[in-house]
């Protein structure tokens, strides 16, 4: 498998520059990804890859996408720094802005890949389809845990083990979304069904309501 | 139910796959792929890196940002 840590790193620079600069005043804190548990992200994803029997010896863009994603859930840690007069988020606040950044980081990891078969590059910006995917989407990735317990310190009784079929086919299905919407990209403004939606804002509770518009610039 | 897969074993009982996770503690955990044998996926095409600017990246993270944006505005109009 290729090298691909730089894309990591720029995937997650892009993306906490991007919060710090244009949404941090508006949510109350800027970010910053550890280095260190990108580079972990990516020699899992490496190991990952390599002689699984599940996948493919050279796996495309789209697996790697996934990979990065689940991957990622677990091992990147971000930092929170509330600005001032901020709270603090609690941990599970954390781990749903996580998931956020990890759905912004997907267009801005595919921008950075091409396949190697025809050197075509994924030049399409890649988005949910529609709001209701957006929202069912994120909910997804926040269920993408695995079992893997540790590098801790002390170590734990036991090696912790990954279950492997269960990551197998998390990856599967999670880069056959990534993949559908690729496709389904237009980079047009398209609402599901223009007014006639079957959400109303001021109706859902309020993480699914911050899923709807924490990205949007004033 | 006929999945192969299912009944595949997920644990570390037998395996000798200890991988170091990279941080040089000596710790480290079991990555069980013999476990997945049976979900070959058919295709490879193989991933290649684009040097793409970090201005571009943020270009298209901002017309991603307008497209929600006009997105919300439509279900509110």
């Amino acid at each position: 498998m290729q090298n691909l840590l730089p894309v990591f790193n720029k995937t997650l620079e892009t993306v906490c520059g991007d919060w710090d600069d244009n949404h941090s005043k508006k949510w109350g804190f800027t970010i910053d990804a550890s280095r260190k548990s990108i580079s972990r992200t990516h020699f899992f994803v490496s190991d990952l890859l390599t002689a699984n029997p599940a996948l493919p010896t050279d796996p495309g863009p789209f697996k790697m996408a996934a990979a990065f994603l689940v991957s990622g859930m677990h091992f990147i840690q971000f930092s929170f720094f509330p600005l001032q007069g901020a709270t603090a988020l609690s941990e599970s606040e954390q781990l749903v802005w996580k998931s956020r950044f990890m759905f912004k980081a997907i267009p801005v990891f595919l921008l950075q890949l091409k396949l190697t078969e025809t050197g075509k590059k994924l030049g399409k910006i890649w988005d949910a389809p529609t709001i209701h995917y957006r929202l069912d989407f994120l909910n997804f990735i926040r269920w993408c845990e695995f079992p893997l317990l540790g590098p801790s310190s002390p170590p734990p009784p036991n090696i912790p083990s990954v279950n492997m079929v269960r990551l197998n086919r998390l990856i599967m299905a999670t880069t056959l979304i990534i993949e559908a919407c690729y496709y389904l990209s237009e980079n047009e403004v398209k609402c599901d069904v223009k007014n006639r939606i079957h959400i109303t804002p001021g109706d859902i509770d309020d993480i699914s309501r911050t899923d709807l518009y924490f990205d949007c610039r004033e | 139910m006929n999945d192969p897969i299912a009944k595949a074993p997920n644990t570390v009982a037998g395996f000798s796959h200890i991988i170091d996770d990279g941080d040089s503690n000596g710790h480290g955990y079991f990555l069980p792929k013999q476990a997945a044998v049976g979900l070959k996926s058919v295709f490879n095409s193989g991933v290649g890196m684009v040097d793409v600017p970090v201005s571009v990246l943020r270009t298209a993270l901002a017309a991603l940002s307008a497209n929600q944006k006009q997105r919300l505005a439509d279900i509110k109009s």
